[in-house]
Formats: C-alpha cells, structure tokens, sequence
C-alpha cells in the first residue's frame, strides 16, 4: 500500500493510507478482517499484506520491537517521577512506519527506550550509537575511532531513517 | 586533577544509584537514555547510598513509580550504581582537545535528604538539553546536546547494574 494513496470507503468516506489508525481504531481481529474486506485491494496486494503480517508475527526482531512499542506508548505522563512526557503518538507511529519499510534483521542490533522529552531513543547494541526521534525529526551520534559524528534536526521519512540505522549499524 | 573544595560538592568516595525504569531496560541492556535530561531539568536525579533515609527515600519513590518495579507489585528495582569520583573525572573530548566541561554531583536535599543531581556545566554555567549555553562557553560547532550525548555515554560506562530489593522497616 502506497503511503499517502487515497483508498475509497463502501461508505464513501476516504481516508490517506496513513490515516486508518486514527479515523477507526482497530483492536480486535474482527475490527481488521473487516476493515480488510471493505477496501478494494487486489489479490496480489492482499499476498503482500499477508506475507508482511506473516514476517511481523514470526519475525523475531520486527515482532519484539512491535511489542516494546506497544509498553513505550502506554507510559502515563511523569513515568520516570520527574515530570517525563509520555510518548507523542507521532512519534510511535513514526517507527511504525519504518518498521513497514524494514527487516527484520535491521532490528538485530538495536534496543528502544523513552526519553524525558516524550522521544524515541534506539541505541546499538554493538556500537557507540544513538538515534533520538521525535514528531518531525531526528538527530543521530555515533563515536567511532574516537571521533564523535552525528546530525541533530534531520526531517522525518521512513526510509531516510532506516538508511541511517543501516548505515550506522555496519 | 580536579579541586573540590566546595562543601556543596558529594565527596568523590561517595555512591550514588539512579534509579532504573523498564522504559530504560531492553534485552536486559540499559540504555543511556537512563541518564537523560528532560528539557526543565538543569540536573539527573540520583539518590546518595551513604545517607541514612536512602531506602525510606527510594522505597516511597518507588511505590508511587511502578515503572521502576522489576515486575509488579514486586519489591525488586534496578539501580545504576556510579562512583562520584568516577563521575567528576569524565572528560568531553572535541578532537584532540578536552572541553571545559565539569560533571559534578551536588545535593539536592529539598525533599528527599538522599536526593542528589548530577550537574554538567561549561566555565560554571549549566549545560541543558535543547538549550545552547552562552555564547563562548562551547567551542563553535559544539553543541548542548552533543555534550550531552557524551556525558551519557561516559555514565553508561561507568555505571554497575544492580538489581536490589526494597528494605522494609
């Protein structure tokens, strides 16, 4: 499914590929198979979507960061007894979206933590390397060889993120 | 070396813990977002081993912040244990040059007795989260946050973790 690509409703309302979530919350099995059979998506797609449910559920490092997502966005404001932001709901769906572009091995290497400030923080297990990601942005340090690089205020795309956790993660 | 000739200042044989949540914990890894400044924060709260109402101090924290439970309703926590020498020898790096940076562990006895911060400032001045220092306390092209980023590392480092359990009276 193309991000941002309009989808018709039976009932005539149309939503952004992007919006589902937000306009109809589904929680329940019955909610998505739904969902699924209203819109108009061919057999080939519904393979893909099949497939890519698949390779969430059993995957190990997609399904484990599925779930740690799923403990980050239920923190309450003040989680860490000094006035923490609970995290934007932006910025959980932000790494949602670059879990759809991804593998399951970009996960390998990588643990996720809140921050204070209602962001994301991915850190490499095997390198000296973080990556904050907020609402629109994210900045990224590595030190490597002693020598300390990084980007603060990159603008949010998926797949420019997934490019720079692959590029830091070697 | 170093002067600490301030009483204001933790001795450096002194330990501190910070306190561990889950949202810090992944894989059992700990992550340097433990060390963390929100953008109010000036300093990282720590608590003192060495004064006496640390237990009752943390025991009260603790049971109104279940994220820092092991499990629920459990009387295990994490504990990033770090050594205030340790803390106060960090250095920040800019190439081959030492910044003037300070990391400096104060008490902040207002409410808790135990309750300390760890400070991070350049020529006396804090270094906060998202906010640039005065001009001139940096070098150019150095930035608040790179700082900071650093100075987490470097906590990371040298912090031991521990998993206790809650002392009852």
């Amino acid at each position: 499914m193309q991000r941002g690509r309009k989808i018709v409703m039976e009932e005539e309302r149309t939503f952004t590929a992007q919006e589902p979530m937000m306009a109809r919350p589904m929680t329940t099995y019955a909610d998505v198979m739904y969902y699924l059979h209203t819109i108009r998506i061919s057999p080939e797609d519904k393979r893909k979507v099949a497939n890519r449910l698949n390779l969430e559920v059993t995957g190990k490092n997609l399904s484990r960061i599925f779930e740690r997502l799923d403990y980050l966005s239920s923190l309450q404001a003040d989680w860490d007894g000094y006035g923490a932001l609970p995290i934007a709901r932006k910025v959980i769906e932000n790494l949602k979206n670059v879990l759809l572009v991804s593998d399951d091995k970009d996960w390998e290497n990588w643990v996720v933590g809140a921050e204070p400030n209602a962001t994301l923080m991915l850190q490499s297990k095997t390198n000296r390397v973080s990556i904050s990601l907020g609402n629109d942005e994210f900045s990224y340090y590595a030190l490597v060889d002693g020598k300390r690089f990084g980007e603060s205020h990159v603008d949010f795309e998926p797949n420019r993120f997934l490019n720079i956790m692959r590029l830091l993660d070697k | 070396m170093k002067a600490y000739t301030s009483t204001t200042f933790v001795s450096p044989d002194e330990q501190v813990a910070r306190l561990v949540s889950k949202a810090w914990m992944d894989e059992g890894i700990l992550l340097n977002a433990a060390f963390a400044l929100a953008p109010h924060e000036t300093y990282l709260s720590v608590n003192r081993l060495s004064v006496e109402s640390y237990n009752k101090d943390i025991k009260t924290f603790i049971k109104n912040h279940s994220d820092y439970q092991i499990a629920d309703k459990s009387d295990l926590y994490r504990r990033a244990l770090l050594v205030v020498g340790q803390i106060n020898r960090i250095e920040v790096m800019n190439g081959d040059e030492i910044l003037d940076v300070r990391v400096e562990v104060e008490p902040r006895d207002s409410h808790t007795k135990s309750h300390a911060g760890i400070f991070v400032r350049s020529k006396g001045q804090n270094i906060v989260h998202g906010r640039e220092p005065l001009s001139g306390t940096l070098p150019a092209g150095v930035s608040s946050d790179a700082v900071l980023q650093e100075v987490r590392w470097q906590l990371l480092d040298i912090a031991e973790l521990q998993i206790c359990k809650l002392v009852h009276d």
